[in-house]
């Protein structure tokens, strides 16, 4: 295992193999000479797990930019309060219809009514559905599969 | 659709320029708000936003427009209306509707993001300063006033509805946050008191002032006792006009500097506002031991506001109280003797005394 002495001067070599490891000082002008093959690489996979990169940057506006900002924010919760109203009303009206429809149809015909309230016990979504990964499958689609017996 | 809601002028940017640049996004010169042309010139505006806000502003506007209509509806039924509960719901709710159809107004929001002509008659600005207050400084003040037991040792609770303010006369004329020690020059003259309501209240309403101090060392029953500094009723407050004016008011005890005694524990200077429900004729009233529930439940008085300072014994309270002659106070001591009256005063201290009234110090 090594401290983080020699990891800082293993990155070092990596990153600026022109200063040697007995000799780390930092370079604090811009940088002037190629970076060494594979340093780039370093630099990249640091830089996205580092904390800075794992949130947005903050938008600087101006007063009058932000308060714009803010009336947009605003309208867009509105707008989504109105969509997601108008999605319950609309499943609410569904709902009663097949309401109605249902009594209605016990009044004429009772025999029928039991047949298409039947409660289907077990009946449940198919445990043979495949698991939802990234990628598809290396077979796609099994064309000689049938269900279990039961 | 645009144009469908009509807007108060008295809500408008004072600004022609910065107005423009809030409803009709930045100009090619830069935001007005930004002082220095360098960093007008450097300024980018966020992408895309002008069609954003164009489009953001329909469904504001459309918001608005209904509550609008709402507030209209409920002023009408408030009209005919004649119960005293029914009048105050339906009160209630038209002040709901008047803040939200401007609650998104972003000439508004502008005004009072910058703190520029907000007119607190208008329920929007109550509403938005009161949402500021009850955020940060609402919660401090009944921090303080439970941690240092102002409630219930005075007044049995508070329910905090109006933001009262104390400044006293000194080169900064700073405010201070409740419970913050003073010095004993520094609350030698009476404070600067502003009451800011938030709820819609009828102009020159009246209110009463009281500032009281439980701590005073109370030795025959070895406990404290309260003594009043400071009582005035029927001062005339109006939403727009916080400041309270003492001179059109009823002083019914003048101010007495706080006045603590060396080595007793620090007094608490408990100051409350009170709702009138109507003019208070003015009484004399006894400062020492002054029961301040008694003189709230006589006079009918409804607490909406507190503050509170603390003092202690300290290099300025010998100049104080030669200067209002206030005596030479007590020293207390921890170990208690047979005879607490011999000790309480000590011996050099009076020698001090005497010392200091008869050469006063500049």
């Amino acid at each position: 295992m090594m401290n983080w002495k020699q990891g800082l001067r293993a990155f070092q070599a990596v990153v600026r193999p022109h200063i040697s490891a007995a000799q780390p000082t930092l370079v604090r002008a811009k940088r002037t000479t190629k970076l060494a093959p594979g340093a780039s690489r370093v630099i990249n996979m640091v830089s996205v797990i580092s904390a800075r990169k794992k949130q947005p940057r903050r938008l600087k506006m101006c007063k009058e930019d932000q308060v714009r900002h803010q009336m947009i924010m605003a309208a867009w919760k509105l707008h989504l309060r109105d969509e997601k109203a108008e999605r319950t009303n609309k499943l609410k009206a569904q709902y009663e219809k097949i309401t109605e429809a249902c009594d209605e149809l016990q009044k004429l015909d009772p025999a029928l009514y039991e047949a298409a309230t039947a409660r289907e016990k077990g009946k449940r979504f198919s445990p043979e559905m495949r698991i939802p990964t990234d990628t598809p499958p290396r077979q796609p689609w099994q064309f000689d599969w049938s269900p279990p017996d039961k | 659709m645009k144009n469908s809601i009509v807007r108060a002028a008295g809500l408008q940017i004072r600004n022609q320029r910065i107005r423009d640049a809030v409803l009709n996004g930045v100009p090619k010169t830069g935001p007005p708000t930004l002082r220095s042309r360098w960093a007008r010139s450097r300024y980018v505006s966020p992408e895309g936003i002008n069609e954003a806000f164009s489009l953001a502003k329909e469904i504001v506007d459309k918001e608005a427009a209904n509550h609008k209509s709402a507030a209209g509806e409920v002023e009408k039924e408030l009209k005919s209306a004649t119960g005293e509960e029914q009048r105050a719901e339906l009160a209630k709710n038209l002040e709901h509707h008047l803040v939200k159809s401007e609650f998104h107004n972003p000439e508004v929001r502008f005004n009072f993001m910058v703190k520029d002509s907000v007119d607190l008659n208008e329920p929007i600005y109550r509403y938005l300063s009161r949402t500021e207050w009850a955020a940060k400084e609402m919660l401090i003040l009944m921090q303080r006033l439970e941690q240092h037991h102002v409630i219930p040792d005075t007044m049995p609770t508070l329910d905090p509805r109006a933001q009262v303010d104390v400044q006293f006369v000194t080169p900064t004329m700073s405010s201070f946050e409740p419970g913050s020690f003073l010095s004993n020059e520094v609350c030698e003259r009476r404070p600067r008191i502003s009451i800011q309501e938030f709820e819609p209240i009828a102009k020159d309403s009246l209110y009463s002032v009281v500032i009281v101090n439980p701590d005073v060392p109370d030795l025959e029953n070895d406990s404290f006792k309260t003594l009043l500094h400071y009582a005035a009723v029927n001062i005339r407050i109006s939403n727009d006009a916080p400041e309270v004016d003492f001179a059109q008011a009823t002083e019914l005890a003048d101010y007495l500097p706080p006045h603590p005694e060396k080595n007793a524990p620090a007094q608490r200077f408990c100051v409350w506002v009170f709702r009138q429900p109507a003019r208070v004729e003015g009484a004399e009233i006894s400062r020492e031991g002054f029961d301040i529930r008694q003189f709230a439940g006589a006079n009918n008085l409804e607490a909406v506001g507190a503050h509170m300072w603390r003092v202690r014994y300290d290099l300025t309270t010998d100049f104080i109280r030669a200067k209002y002659g206030l005596g030479p106070g007590s020293v207390y001591f921890r170990a208690r003797t047979a005879k607490p009256e011999e000790a309480l005063l000590h011996v050099r201290h009076r020698q001090k005394w005497e010392k200091f009234v008869e050469t006063p110090s500049k």
